[in-house]
């Protein structure tokens, strides 16, 4: 195989299974949408760590055929959704083959009695979501990525959706998954609540276990009411206590959505709608004013945080969305509102709700005129029980603080915890040895901000990751959350899924070649 | 024995060996439940049987019965796996423990998710759902290679 390119070893040994090795193609597939990898694109380097190539099976026959081919050659596979992922899950190398599961879009089974869907891995979200609602039913899961990401993606990073509140996160949905070990044989597994349950093994696993080709996932009925709040808090905490305060108390609002007081102003004035898609420039003020802004960004960010900036901006604002038949959503906000206004929440009308829900999914299209201004953004989504969220929003809102401008807000609650959503902009530091060029000064910056923020997370008691998956980005930190044990243990799983280790090499794994080097100077992952 | 109560995020840490009475009781000076019958079991024997009794997870999709947890591993080395209402770090390795049988590791402490006494429910409807099928050969064919991989 080493004399030979991998993809047309694979024509010869299975023809008919559609591939490419068109260089386009090669480049297409090269990355998914880790913000890091923008900034590489802006510097002129498009993708150095191009797979050999891409294959687009057809079925789950064709992807066991492919994968036992792959184990018999030694050939590594990188599983693909819709690469919308932003960890560097899928960062190839030359030697290894991407297999695309976008064919595979097949509902297999809708069982309406029991309310279950198996459906293939390669289906795209929102019109999976799209015919389920035309049959009658929801999945309840609405990723900000759902134009851009698949069933099989979903599973593969632990997707959390807007409504966790209600219908739970991705691992919450799955009662089956189809998928194909590293061998090539097919393995069905099942949800079970009192006897063995391998399902949480492989969700979550960023396709270094199996290839995931089709899930049987939980429906519920669509909702046919809805009942829409909105309240403002004095702070972010004084909102956060009242969403402990409705998880705790069995109320279970599809959507909560607490906004620090930047952010909540931006929603307030509906700054999603008017920059998104299709504005095409930068945000605010001028692109050069808001480089030499975020050179200061510690200034900035103490000035919001502080009270006369929380005054300034109007205070944190609670988003909040019951949904279900008849008048359970109407009577549940009532219960909620009482709770909430004994807990200085003022009540701001419907207006905020509905408006968030009429542009969902903008936001995720705002990060191109950013990159364009020669700066950079990206989140960090990290979640810890309700006693330490005080010290997790403290710690990584100065660990980001001292490198990039930081807001955040809280989507995803439980009664035990809660996730926090961190979103960043960031320039470029001062100039040093070796490291003059602008961007290589932003990767620099960028670097040290998530270095910095993943430690104090750790720190804190929270964990790495909420709902985006680990990655390369975040594997050299794994151990700090998993230890020693934890991380022997993932390799054990490997090798019991994969004896080759053909599947994903080096994502998840703390001492795998790492996207960065020490002190941030830019490096090619080839490994 | 002594059991840590994290009042904020109502959750409990008890030691495996604690039996679910004895963490019933501690909990209701508190004004708080597990929110399950209390029987003579050992809670670290009753979660490796997969809580028999327990509601189904899939009921309350928000929430969870166990948030984290110290076990030996078969190897003799121990897991920590921390509290935390959900998590995306990779595989979830609780399914190593919950429900497994002590197959891979016996339960030290465990997390327990515990409820305000009068709290709602939350009951979503599974009726009609297979929340427990038989093992099939595939899957016992992986427990054992699992097995064998964690011993090495």
């Amino acid at each position: 195989m080493a004399d030979s390119h991998p993809i047309a070893e694979l024509s010869r040994a299975l023809p008919g299974v559609r591939s490419s090795d068109d260089a386009a193609d090669r480049v297409a597939y090269a990355r998914d949408l880790w913000p890091r990898h923008h900034l590489a694109v802006r510097a002129g380097n498009v993708a150095e760590h191009r797979p050999a190539g891409v294959v687009w099976p057809g079925s789950t026959e064709e992807v066991s055929r492919i994968i036992r081919w792959a184990h018999d050659t030694g050939t590594p596979v990188v599983p693909f959704g819709a690469g919308s992922g932003v960890c560097a899950g899928v960062l190839p190398s030359e030697r290894m083959i991407v297999l695309d599961l976008k064919r595979m879009t097949r509902w297999r089974e809708l069982d309406e009695r029991r309310r279950t869907l198996d459906v293939e891995a390669g289906q795209m979200g929102l019109p999976l979501e799209e015919d389920l609602n035309r049959r009658g039913f929801t999945l309840g899961h609405f990723p900000s990525s759902i134009l851009c990401s698949t069933v099989g993606g979903w599973v593969a990073a632990r997707s959390a959706g807007q409504c966790s509140g209600k219908y739970g996160k991705i691992e919450d949905m799955v009662l089956a998954l189809e998928c194909v070990k590293g061998n090539g044989d097919v393995l069905t597994l099942r949800h079970r609540t009192s006897g063995p349950n391998l399902i949480p093994l492989v969700v979550g696993s960023e396709g270094t276990l199996a290839v995931v080709t089709s899930a049987t996932l939980r429906l519920h009925p669509r909702p046919t009411s809805r009942a829409f709040a909105a309240f403002s808090f004095p702070t972010t905490e004084h909102g956060w206590e009242a969403m402990r305060a409705m998880f705790q108390a069995g109320l279970r609002p599809a959507v909560s959505r607490l906004y620090d007081p930047f952010d909540a102003m931006l929603a307030r004035r509906g700054a999603v709608k008017k920059g998104g898609a299709d504005s095409g420039g930068t945000p605010g003020l001028g692109a050069a004013a808001l480089r030499t802004l975020l050179r200061r960004p510690g200034a900035i960010n103490e000035l919001m945080e502080g009270s006369i900036g929380s005054a300034m901006l109007g205070g944190s604002l609670l988003i909040v969305i019951f949904e279900g038949d008849g008048d359970g959503p109407s009577k549940d906000l009532d219960i909620a509102r009482a709770m909430l206004e004994k807990m200085q929440a003022r009540y701001e009308g419907e207006g905020p709700a509905q408006k968030w829900l009429l542009h969902r999914y903008s936001v995720s299209y705002r990060q191109a005129p950013v990159f364009a201004a020669g700066l950079f953004s990206d989140t960090m989504e990290v979640a810890a029980p309700w006693s330490k969220l005080h010290a997790l929003y403290d710690g990584v809102r100065r660990a980001l603080g001292e490198h990039v401008f930081v807001m955040a807000h809280l989507s995803h609650a439980y009664p035990d915890g809660c996730c926090i959503y961190f979103s960043f902009a960031g320039t470029a530091g001062p100039a040093e040895p070796g490291r003059e060029g602008w961007d290589a000064r932003c990767e620099t910056t960028y670097d040290r901000t998530w270095r910095a923020a993943l430690a104090s997370a750790v720190e804190a008691g929270g964990t790495l990751a909420h709902h985006h998956g680990a990655g390369r980005s975040k594997a050299p930190r794994l151990s700090s959350e998993l230890g020693s044990t934890g991380i022997d243990t993932v390799k054990a799983l490997m090798r019991a899924f994969d004896p080759r280790g053909i599947l994903n090499p080096g994502n998840l794994l703390p001492d795998a070649p790492s996207p960065y080097v020490d002190d941030a100077h830019p490096k090619q992952v080839t490994q | 024995m002594s059991f840590e109560i994290d009042r904020a995020s109502l959750l409990v840490r008890v030691p495996g060996a604690a039996t679910l009475t004895s963490i019933e009781q501690a909990l209701a000076r508190e004004g708080l439940t597990l929110g399950v019958a209390a029987t003579d079991d050992a809670v670290g024997d009753w979660l490796a049987r997969g809580a028999p009794g327990a509601p189904s997870p899939l009921s309350d999709p928000a929430d969870h019965l166990v948030a984290g947890v110290t076990a030996t591993l078969i190897n003799g080395s121990t897991l920590e796996v921390r509290p935390a209402p959900r998590r995306a770090v990779g595989p979830d390795l609780m399914a190593l423990v919950v429900g497994a049988r002590e197959r891979f590791a016996s339960i030290d402490h465990v997390w327990l998710r515990v409820h305000l006494t009068g709290a709602r429910p939350v009951t979503l409807s599974t009726e009609g759902l297979d929340l427990d099928p038989p093992v099939s050969n595939e899957e016992a064919s992986l427990l054992d290679a699992i097995a064998r991989e964690l011993a090495r």
